[in-house]
């Protein structure tokens, strides 16, 4: 196994808010990550999942217990910009995380709060609009970009600073099929060159390829385990407000209409597959 | 025909550099009770063309009647034009304002000028369309509410105006997918038990496929193709050329067929294609 | 691509003055400011028209949108202009009833008027030929050298690019939600005030809450890209003089003495 990249032990978080004071949006949380695994996270609405993602980044601190990130205590201020540098976020609104009124500065705005050096930054910021595929926007205003080209864009700005770990919080959200289908390609290359992605989202097809997932409801986990195990069970994802990618739907379906199709299938290919092979 | 649009362009910004062509020569008639899909890639028009429809966009040529009346005539006033349609754009809840869930649905009937009585029947009507509990939730304030009963609030207070005609832009992004399910069978309600003509812009290809009766698609401007789904879906390809895609169900069909198997393509959503499949490949 | 709005109008041509040094055009601006204060009579105004048309010239930006700036600010000239001439006591060369017109009236509100379209042109030109991102850069370097304020440059130029950056989002979200209300029947144009004031509720409360829901997002954003102050941070971009950003300032020495010179040149309108 490979090193622990992010771990949490007993974590709970509390909002306090006038008009809803004591929120428990987190209970007793424990969850080690890994590095180099690609983590989906799914769950029903308000069931903690973005509270966990803005642990895994300092951005807040646990109400009791303790998160670990890279070996750091994340409650600790003197390892908090270390911390963002490890584990970086891509948020779900592609308007609302451009700081910069052009693409290329935005990119840099990360390396430039690491305070590195001009021709650093430079090079930082072209191989990362590269690797997004950006590269030719880079002196293009936000607005003259679409929904799918900003999110692209807040990648660059985040690969800019070498994290070992990306979170996106329902990044797909906002984006048309084509768009949706980019940025998960961009998420698997990113993980194949060792990054450890961990990926927040609704759509159950989108995470099909992900080498883990993780159920949250009510605060706390309620599933762990790989694609097949987790989509197993239609009935249980169901009665936690979730559901089965398509592929799994019409799979099982063909099982219960009496069609000998193995369990466990996820994609197009596997179900062709093993549809071919019956006849 | 409840809505009949003829010709209808429309060009941002016309004669400045930033000229930019939304919708070209687009016509098509829509049903009083049709549950309607659109779809196509980002920027393709969408959001442009449902704006026409209650004039909150002039056309740059062409034109628009609604229910016999032509919307772009200078003498008719907008409150007969939301009395026809209602729109719900994506994200509503961002719409939200008053103290009370009452008094933000009732905004739209009490600027109808409709009296007291009929104000209260339709919020309670329209809250109860929605899935809510009318006593328990008239009285909190809509910020205090979950992101998805906010969403609900806010399409009550659209339908609460009683128009024949709804358009809802994204009515789920951001919903789990149960929610998501709930939405549209709401939707689809409307449609069946009340007789609403529905007009459902989404991303999803398998939404439109099991919910809508007509499809409109929609690349760079133009309408591509109108019909129902089985139409629609039928050339894949040509999906693929304008990044739309056909429904999960609907291209596993087609690799078999690929294959070589007699297989029938045409059915779109999981039940049907399971069926042909079984039909196939049973025994 | 949406509209541009007219704040930071940027109109990119491959002129001498967009390749200028953007301290270079922000300082030429503000000494063409202080010496139209400085013009006395309508020959200082000439001798400022003439180089701000040589200026447009050089920059290849149409004409058209260089006057563009002034479209807004039409009524506040008017304005100006009648509370000059109405209200400066002296020597009387016109009385309408109870309304007495005055020579020093006459001269002040055309000096007022030249000023006025002069300093807007001037500043509507620095803006079309200077990007955003040079200008925000621009500014902090020079407000760097002021004693005091040079510890917060860099929070003042962040504070005007993110505010320039966000404009253009708050209009679009606010003709958004106009036309949310407007199609649940509100009515934004009713002639009576009090309704009028009234019917802003519907748009102000929603954009409220979605700028905040926009601040609280980007700071979150920021912050996880490891922003904390100016303090240790570096720049991509760093701001270097060229020769011809030194051609520049002497030729913009010169026209402001030209401009200097007029106040020696008698003049009598009436
Ligand atoms: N700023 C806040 N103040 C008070 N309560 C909050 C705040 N943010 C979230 N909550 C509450 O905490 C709980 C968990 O919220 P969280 O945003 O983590 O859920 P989520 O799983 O990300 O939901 P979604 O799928 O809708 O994004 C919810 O009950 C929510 O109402
Ligand atoms: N106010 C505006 N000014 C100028 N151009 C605009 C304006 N609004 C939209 N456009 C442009 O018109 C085109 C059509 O936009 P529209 O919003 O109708 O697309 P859409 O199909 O709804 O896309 P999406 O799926 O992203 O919502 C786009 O290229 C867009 O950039
Ligand atoms: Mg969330
Ligand atoms: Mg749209």
């Amino acid at each position: 196994m490979n090193k622990k990249i992010i771990e949490l032990r007993d974590v709970s978080f509390v909002y306090d808010s006038e008009n809803a004071p004591g929120v428990k949006a987190l209970d007793e949380v424990s969850l080690d990550i890994y590095e180099g695994e690609f983590v989906g996270i799914v769950g029903k609405n308000g069931s903690g999942k973005s509270t966990l993602a803005k642990l895994l980044n300092a951005l807040i601190l646990p109400s009791s217990g303790k998160v670990f990130v890279g070996g750091m205590d994340s409650a600790d201020p003197q390892y908090t910009t270390d911390i963002r540098k490890v584990c970086s976020m891509v948020f779900q609104n592609p308007d609302n995380q451009m700081v910069a009124t052009i693409v290329e500065e935005d990119t840099a705005f990360g390396p430039e709060n690491l305070g590195l050096a001009p021709d650093k930054i430079r090079r930082r910021v072209d191989e990362s609009l590269k690797a997004v595929g950006m590269y030719d926007f880079k002196d293009k205003k936000p607005h003259q970009l679409s929904g799918g080209q900003k999110q692209r864009v807040a990648i660059a700005g985040v690969i800019a600073m070498h994290p070992q770990c990306i979170v996106f919080d329902e990044s797909t959200a906002m984006l048309d099929p084509a768009g949706r289908a980019d940025l998960i390609n961009i998420m698997h290359t990113l993980n194949s060159e060792g990054v450890t992605v961990i990926f927040i989202t609704h759509y159950m097809e989108e995470i099909v390829g992900a080498s883990r997932i993780i159920v949250m409801g009510d605060g706390k986990i309620i599933g762990d385990g790989t694609p097949r195990e987790i989509f197993s069970n239609p009935k249980w994802l169901e009665e936690n407000r979730l559901s089965v990618p398509e592929i799994v739907a019409l799979s099982t379906a063909l099982r219960e209409g009496g069609l000998d199709i193995p369990p466990g299938i996820l994609s197009e290919d596997e179900l062709v597959e093993a549809l071919c092979r019956l006849k | 025909m409840s809505i009949e649009v003829k010709n209808l362009s429309h060009i941002y910004s016309k004669g400045t550099v930033f000229e930019h062509i939304a919708l070209e020569d687009v016509s098509f008639e829509v049903g009083p009770h049709d549950f309607i899909g659109i779809i196509g890639h980002t920027g393709s028009g969408k959001s442009t063309l449902i704006q026409h429809i209650n004039r909150l966009l002039v056309p740059t040529s062409g034109t628009i009647v609604v229910n016999n009346i032509n919307i772009n005539e200078p003498n008719v006033p907008m409150k007969e034009i939301v009395k026809r349609v209602g729109i719900v754009f994506q994200y509503p809840e961002y719409q939200l304002f008053e103290e009370t869930v009452y008094k933000d649905v009732s905004f739209g009937p009490k600027n109808l000028g409709y009296d007291e009585e009929k104000v209260d029947f339709l919020v309670k009507q329209s809250i109860e369309i929605m899935g809510l509990d009318y006593e328990e939730i008239k009285d909190k304030s809509p910020f205090e509410l979950s992101g998805g009963q906010k969403r609900r609030v806010a399409i009550a207070g659209v339908i609460a105006m009683k128009p024949p005609i709804l358009i809802l832009d994204e009515p789920t992004s951001g919903l789990d997918p149960m929610g998501r399910r709930e939405m549209l069978d709401m939707i689809k309600n409307m449609n069946k038990q009340l007789g609403m003509c529905i007009i459902l812009v989404t991303h999803s290809m398998d939404d439109v496929a099991e919910y809508a009766d007509k499809i409109m698609v929609f690349s760079s401007g133009r309408l591509m193709k109108y019909g129902p789904p089985a139409e629609v879906f039928a050339d894949s390809k040509f999906l693929a050329d304008i990044s739309l895609d056909v429904p999960q169900s609907k291209a596993v069909l087609e690799r078999l067929k690929e294959e070589g198997y007699e297989i029938d393509t045409s059915a779109y959503t999981t039940k049907e294609a399971a069926k042909e499949i079984i039909r196939v490949f049973g025994k | 691509m949406k509209n541009d709005v007219v704040v930071g109008q940027y109109y990119p041509t491959n002129s001498v003055i967009h390749r200028l040094d953007p301290r270079t055009k922000i300082m030429s601006t503000l000494l063409y400011i202080v010496f139209l204060f400085v013009a006395k009579n309508i020959w200082g105004y000439i001798a400022a028209l003439f180089f701000l048309s040589l200026a447009v010239i050089v920059s290849k930006v149409p004409v058209g949108y260089v006057l563009r700036g002034l479209k807004g600010v039409v009524f506040i000239v008017c304005m100006t202009l009648v509370f000059n001439l109405i209200w400066t006591p002296g020597e009387a060369l016109l009385t309408l009833g109870p309304i007495i017109i005055t020579r020093q009236g006459v001269m002040a509100s055309i000096n007022m008027a030249f000023r006025l379209l002069l300093l807007i042109t001037g500043t509507s030109m620095m803006s079309l030929c200077t990007a955003t991102i040079a200008l925000t850069d621009g500014i902090e370097a020079l407000i760097k050298k002021v004693p005091f304020l040079g510890k917060v440059s860099h929070e003042i130029s962040m504070m005007m690019s993110i505010a320039l950056r966000f404009i253009p989002s708050l209009t679009e979200e606010l003709d958004r939600i106009m036309k949310a209300q407007k199609s649940r029947g509100a009515d934004f144009e009713s002639k009576n005030l009090v309704k009028r004031i009234k019917s802003y509720v519907p748009l102000l409360v929603p954009l409220f809450v979605s700028a905040f829901q926009r601040a609280n997002d980007l700071a979150m954003a920021m912050e996880a890209r490891c922003y904390k102050g100016g303090e240790g941070r570096t720049r991509l971009r760093i701001l270097k003089y060229q020769k011809i950003d030194f051609a520049a300032y002497i030729i913009v020495a010169l026209a402001m003495g030209c401009i200097f010179a007029t106040r020696y040149i008698p003049f009598k309108l009436i």
